[in-house]
C-alpha cells in the first residue's frame, strides 16, 4: 500500500519535472526564434533602421569594456536612487500622518489623487525651467512620479490597522509614537514594498523623460545620442541596461518585501 | 420601541452631516490657501519662470475664445491619439490575456516578450520607434498601444489565472464549450482585473502621449505647453496642462466608478 503510494508520488514529481522542461523548451524557443528574426530583418534592411542583432551584441561588448556604458549608466543610477529615496523619505510619512489625522486626510487628498492621475511628465517643461538642466529636475521628475503610488499604499496600510489592534494599544497608555513604532510601522511594511515596488517602474520612465528633455545625460541621453546618429547597433544597448535595471530592481524589491515582512503575503497594488 | 432608535438614528445622522461639513470646510480652506500662495508667489517671482493663478485663468480664457482654437485643436489631436490607441490596446490586451490564460503554449511563448516589454519604460522606445515610422501619428498611437497592452494583458492573464478552477470545473462538468466557458463564466469572473488593467493602462498612455508629444512634433496639448515653456509664455503654459490634468482625473474617476458599479454588481 505504502510503496504504491511512493511510487505515484514519484511519477508525479516526475510528470511536473517534464513539464516544467518542456515549459523552459517552449520559453528558450520562443526567444531564440525572435531573435533569428531580428538577425535576418537586420541583415535585410538598410544598416541606418535595423542592425542584425549579434551586432547590438557585440556593441554591448564594446561599449562595456570600453568604459562608454559606465558613467551614463552610474548617472542614471544616482538619479534614480536619489528620486526613489526622496520619494520613500517624503511619501512614507506623509501616507501615515494622513491614516492617522482624517482632517488631514481631507486637506491633502484631493490634491494626491489628482496629482497621481495627471500624467506629471507634463510638468517638466516647468520643472526645468525653475530648477535647471541637470540633477535637479531629472530627480524631481523622478519624485513626481514615484511618490504617489508610496502614499497612497502607505495611507491603505494604515487604514487596515483596525481598532481590535489600536484599543488595546492604547487602553494600555501606548504613546502616539509606541503605537506608530510597535502597532502601526509592522502592518503597513507590506504595503509601503508593495508602493515601492510600483514606484519603481514609474520613477524610470520619469528618469528617461528627465534625461530625453533637460540637458542629455545617463542612459536616455545615450539612447538620443546613439538614434539620433543612425547608430542602430548601439542604440539598444542603453535600452537593455534600461529594461535590466526595471526588471532587476522590481525583482529586489519584491525580494526584500519577502525578507522584511514575511508575516504578510497578502497586499495590494493600488492603481498603477 | 422606535422612538428611541429614531432618536440614535438621528444622533447618527447628525454626526455624519456635521463630519460632512467639516469635510467640506477643511477642502475649501486648503484650497483657498493653495490658491492665495499660488497667486502671491506668482506676483512676487520673475514672470519668465511662474505666473500668478489670477493671470494663468485669464490666458486659459483667452485661449479659449481665440478664434484660431490651437488649444482646442491640440486637445482633438491628443484625443485622436489617445482614444484610437488606448482602444486597440485595451482589445488587444484582453485577447492576449484570454490566450495567455487559457493556453500554456501561448503562455510560455509570449510570456519573456510581456515580461520584457511590462519592465521597459515605454518612453525609451520613442526614439527607436521614430526612426522606424517617422513623426506622424502612426508612432504616436504605436507607441500608446504598447504603452497600455501590457497592464492590460497582464491583469486578464492573472485574473484568469486566479479564477479558474473553482468557477470553471462546474461549467465543465456540465459540458459548457470554451466559447460558453469564456463569454459566461471567465470574462464576468475577471471583470474587476479587467477595469483594473484599464485603470493602469490609461495613465501610462497620457503619460506616453504628452511625450511622444513632446518628442516628434509640436503638436498636441504636449507640442502646445513645450512650445509655450521654450517661449517663456507662463501663463499660457499651464492651460495645456490644466486640461491633461482634467482629462486623466475624469477617466481615472470615470472607470473607478465603472469599476465600482461591476463589483457590486457581482457582490450581489
Amino acid at each position: 500500500m505504502t510503496m504504491s503510494l511512493t511510487a505515484a508520488a514519484v511519477r508525479e514529481a516526475g510528470a511536473r519535472r517534464t513539464t516544467k522542461r518542456r515549459n523552459l523548451a517552449i520559453r528558450l524557443g520562443s526567444v531564440v526564434a525572435l531573435l533569428l528574426v531580428w538577425e535576418i530583418c537586420g541583415m535585410l534592411t538598410p544598416r541606418i533602421f535595423l542592425s542584425p542583432f549579434h551586432e547590438t551584441v557585440v556593441a554591448f561588448w564594446r561599449l562595456c569594456r570600453d568604459g562608454t556604458l559606465v558613467a551614463p549608466t552610474l548617472s542614471s543610477l544616482s538619479v534614480l536612487f536619489a528620486g526613489l529615496a526622496v520619494s520613500v523619505l517624503l511619501g512614507v510619512p506623509l501616507g501615515l500622518l494622513m491614516g492617522r489625522y482624517v482632517r488631514l486626510n481631507w486637506a491633502l487628498s484631493p490634491y494626491v489623487n489628482g496629482l497621481y492621475a495627471t500624467p506629471t511628465v507634463a510638468l517638466l517643461p516647468l520643472l526645468s525651467l525653475w530648477l535647471g538642466l541637470y540633477i535637479a529636475p531629472k530627480v524631481a521628475i523622478v519624485v513626481l512620479l514615484a511618490i504617489f503610488p508610496i502614499i497612497k499604499n502607505t495611507y491603505a496600510g494604515v487604514a487596515t490597522v483596525g481598532h481590535e489592534l489600536l484599543e488595546p494599544a492604547s487602553s494600555m497608555q501606548a504613546s502616539e509614537f509606541q503605537i506608530a513604532r510597535y502597532v502601526i510601522a509592522p502592518a503597513i511594511v507590506p504595503f509601503v514594498m508593495a508602493g515601492i515596488r510600483l514606484s519603481v517602474g514609474r520613477g524610470i520612465v520619469g528618469l528617461v523623460v528627465g534625461e530625453f528633455f533637460t540637458a542629455q545625460t545617463g542612459l536616455g541621453g545615450l539612447l538620443i545620442r546613439y538614434a539620433s546618429n543612425f547608430r542602430t547597433a548601439e542604440m539598444f544597448v542603453p535600452i537593455f541596461v534600461l529594461v535590466a535595471l526595471g526588471y532587476g530592481l522590481t525583482v529586489l524589491v519584491a525580494a526584500l518585501q519577502e525578507r522584511i515582512a514575511p508575516w504578510k503575503e497578502t497586499e495590494r497594488d493600488l492603481g498603477q | 420601541m422606535t422612538a428611541p432608535d429614531d432618536a440614535a438614528l438621528l444622533a447618527v445622522r447628525a454626526r455624519v452631516r456635521r463630519s460632512k461639513i467639516d469635510r467640506f470646510v477643511i477642502v475649501a480652506m486648503t484650497l483657498a490657501g493653495f490658491l492665495s500662495l499660488w497667486e502671491i508667489s506668482g506676483h512676487l517671482t520673475n514672470p519668465m519662470f511662474f505666473a500668478p493663478v489670477s493671470e494663468v485663468l485669464i490666458a486659459f480664457w483667452q485661449q479659449i475664445i481665440d478664434p484660431s482654437h490651437t488649444l482646442l485643436s491640440g486637445l482633438v489631436e491628443t484625443l485622436a491619439v489617445l482614444v484610437p490607441g488606448f482602444l486597440i490596446a485595451s482589445i488587444l490586451g484582453l485577447v492576449l490575456g484570454v490566450l495567455m490564460g487559457r493556453s500554456n503554449l501561448a503562455l510560455q511563448i509570449l510570456d519573456p516578450y510581456v515580461t520584457i516589454f511590462y519592465n521597459t519604460p515605454r518612453v525609451a522606445l520613442i526614439p527607436v520607434l521614430l526612426l522606424w515610422l517617422g513623426v506622424g501619428d502612426t508612432l504616436k498611437i504605436v507607441i500608446v498601444v504598447l504603452a497600455a497592452v501590457f497592464p492590460v494583458s497582464v491583469n486578464v492573464t492573472a485574473g484568469i489565472r486566479d479564477i479558474s478552477a473553482q468557477f470553471t470545473e462546474p461549467a465543465r462538468s456540465m459540458n459548457a464549450t470554451e466559447g460558453q466557458l469564456l463569454r459566461k463564466v471567465i470574462l464576468p469572473a475577471t471583470l474587476p482585473y479587467i477595469m483594473a488593467g484599464l485603470k493602469l493602462g490609461l495613465g501610462r498612455a497620457l503619460t506616453t502621449v504628452i511625450v511622444a508629444e513632446f518628442f516628434v512634433s509640436l503638436s498636441g496639448l504636449g507640442g502646445i505647453l513645450h512650445a509655450a515653456s521654450s517661449t517663456y509664455q507662463m501663463a499660457k503654459m499651464f492651460a495645456p496642462a490644466i486640461i491633461l490634468a482634467a482629462m486623466g482625473i475624469t477617466i481615472d474617476g470615470l472607470l473607478t466608478y465603472l469599476e465600482r458599479r461591476v463589483l457590486e454588481r457581482y457582490r450581489a
